[in-house]
């Protein structure tokens, strides 16, 4: 059933290899084509170099890794929660990683116990969440929710708190990091591997995925061990979503945006719409990202102000027009 | 088929409740018959695996149904529930094609066969025609013979059905139950809750009876569908008559 498809996900491969490399050529500094060229065969000017292989490929891969992270782990939600509005953020996985960073930036630490922060911080609102909601033995999507959206707001209360009562030259840093910025993110290999792996994991279990979406009973019945699915999905997208948050921040947006356009195009099986939307939340990220740093360059906008600005148009766009 | 030994399924708040000694033989097909809240759909729960009883045990071709795994517990029971939910737009033949979910193994993916099954099944419950459509637009009646469509694909041995003339129109309460009839004279069993007694009198051959009180019995059909006990369970006055041979009834209400 899903083959039929495979071309359609070909082209969207290679549209992401396109953007990959536009990310690498547009900065502050336009590079010719062939400046890769030579860069990648050893060659190359000693600036080219430094700007293609120690500036932009780790930042452009950044980017890549954080924006797939976050469309899968936005699709696993929205299966786990039966709900096409869940994100990744919806059961205030984000609040707890952006309470943890701030703090850190609070007491002056450096960017690596802000990123380490913020991982913590999610996993540990991840527990929360999950101890609430399975803990009395009974749990539904429905409590699963409701626990998560209300331990984000309390989250929510808490940023505020800090953000009200820290001091005014912390407060661009804060900001930078709750709309999501890439400009500090770590080394992008352990973010790769996990995606790849999670991916590879996750597409033999797409047909699964599948029949869980129409509903817990309805997939007892067809022989889904739920339980052990719903568990495992919600582990996979809590470590997606804290890997992504750790890279960049809370970016907002392709999380929900992403794995609904994906299914507007490629339908409605996991199989297909998780590795699209980890492509082209990728690709998303990537074109945002070298956006948020040649539009008033050489400064650079957070990453998150700019996914929301390209995603609202077309994803209303694709919205009207599947509706006619 | 199926046995239930001591048998008390879970209810809250029902303290009585009878202990089902019950057997379910190949060829049977029972109805279920009770009034709004006495256990119908918790009774299928229960006897599909999905709800665990307060006590007793539950058989499956002779072996407790919790020794089951999943997968193999829905090759031999399926179980079609009242209300299906939808919140993503799959295509009515993949809906149709999850039927054949227990019988894959997690790197499969549908073969021909699977397709050409589903693809039976909505021709059967007259839906070939909407096959690509998203279930989202589909109306009650027929997301209701979808899902029928979906345990036709599955062809399990044990069809357990929660009210599957919900949202029918009169041609295809019909249609659906004459091949649930058909699938049980070829020698699997089916279990329904019902509300309708004249088609419980027509197309059951056993029924079993949920009073409010958390009283129960079952049995043949003709020893079942009684006055007084009918009475009894609905709380309601009945008068029945015989047309060309079949036993009607129909709830009192006096012309004022």
């Amino acid at each position: 059933m899903p083959f039929k498809l495979l071309p359609r996900l070909l082209v969207l491969f290679c549209l992401s290899l396109l953007i990959l490399v536009l990310g690498l050529l547009l900065g502050s500094v336009n590079l010719p084509l062939e400046a890769i060229v030579s860069v990648l065969s050893g060659q190359g000017a000693p600036l080219h170099k430094m700007l293609i292989l120690e500036l932009r490929l780790p930042r452009v891969l950044a980017a890549f890794a954080t924006g797939g992270l976050l469309a899968v782990a936005g699709a696993l939600m929205q299966v786990l929660l039966r709900n096409p509005l869940a994100d990744p953020y919806i059961l205030g996985l984000s609040g707890g990683a952006a309470v943890a960073a701030l703090l850190t930036m609070l007491a002056g630490l450096g960017v690596f116990w802000v990123s380490s922060a913020a991982f913590t911080g999610a996993l540990l609102s991840t527990f929360l969440v999950f101890g609430l909601a399975y803990g009395s033995g009974q749990s539904s999507a429905t409590r699963l929710l409701l626990t998560g959206v209300v331990v984000a707001s309390g989250w929510g209360a808490l940023i505020s708190f800090i953000l009200a009562t820290s001091q005014a030259q912390q407060l661009p840093g804060m900001l930078y990091w709750l709309m999501g910025d890439l400009s500090h993110a770590p080394n992008p290999l352990i973010p790769w591997v996990v995606l790849l792996v999670v991916l590879c994991l996750l597409i033999p279990l797409g047909r699964t995925l599948n029949v869980l979406a129409r509903g817990a009973l309805q997939a007892a019945a067809l022989g889904v061990s739920v339980q052990k699915v719903e568990l495992l999905i919600f582990g996979l997208a809590a470590l997606l979503t804290a890997i992504a948050v750790t890279l960049a921040g809370s970016i907002g947006f392709v999380g929900l945006i992403v794995p609904h356009l994906m299914r507007m195009l490629f339908g409605y099986d996991q199989r297909i719409l998780l590795p699209a939307s980890a492509l082209a939340g990728g690709s998303l990220l990537v074109l945002a990202d070298t956006l948020a740093r040649i539009i008033i360059a050489p400064q650079q906008l957070p990453v998150g102000v700019i996914t929301a600005m390209l995603g609202v148009p077309v994803f209303l766009l694709l919205l009207y027009r599947s509706n006619r | 088929m199926m046995q239930t030994e001591d048998l008390i399924m879970h209810l809250p708040g029902r303290p009585k409740l009878d202990a089902l000694n019950w057997q379910i033989q190949a060829g049977q097909s029972w109805g279920i018959l009770g009034p709004n809240g006495s256990g119908k759909t918790t009774l299928l729960l229960t006897l599909a695996g999905l709800k665990a009883p307060r006590s007793g045990q539950i058989l499956l071709a002779g072996q407790p149904i919790t020794g089951y795994k999943t997968q193999q517990r829905a090759q031999k029971l399926g179980l079609v529930f009242q209300q299906q939910q939808d919140d993503f737009p799959a295509t009515v033949l993949a809906t149709a094609l999850m039927g054949r979910h227990p019988y894959l193994r997690s790197w499969q993916t549908e073969s021909q066969a699977d397709i050409s099954l589903a693809q039976q099944a909505l021709a059967q419950m007259e839906l070939t025609a909407l096959a690509n459509r998203s279930i989202q637009t589909l109306s009650g009646g027929e997301r209701q013979r979808l899902a029928l469509a979906v345990l036709l694909t599955q062809n399990p041995d044990l069809l357990l059905l929660d009210e599957p003339t919900n949202h029918l129109d009169l041609h295809h309460q019909m249609a659906v139950l004459e091949l649930i009839h058909q699938q049980v004279s070829k020698g699997k069993s089916a279990v329904m809750a019902l509300h309708d007694l004249n088609l419980a009198a027509r197309f059951c051959s056993h029924i079993l009876l949920l009073y409010p009180d958390g009283q129960a019995c079952w049995g043949e059909k003709n020893s079942m569908l009684q006055l007084p006990a009918l009475e009894k369970l609905y709380h309601q006055r009945l008068i029945t008559t015989q047309v060309e041979g079949q036993q009607l009834f129909f709830p009192y209400s006096p012309l004022v």
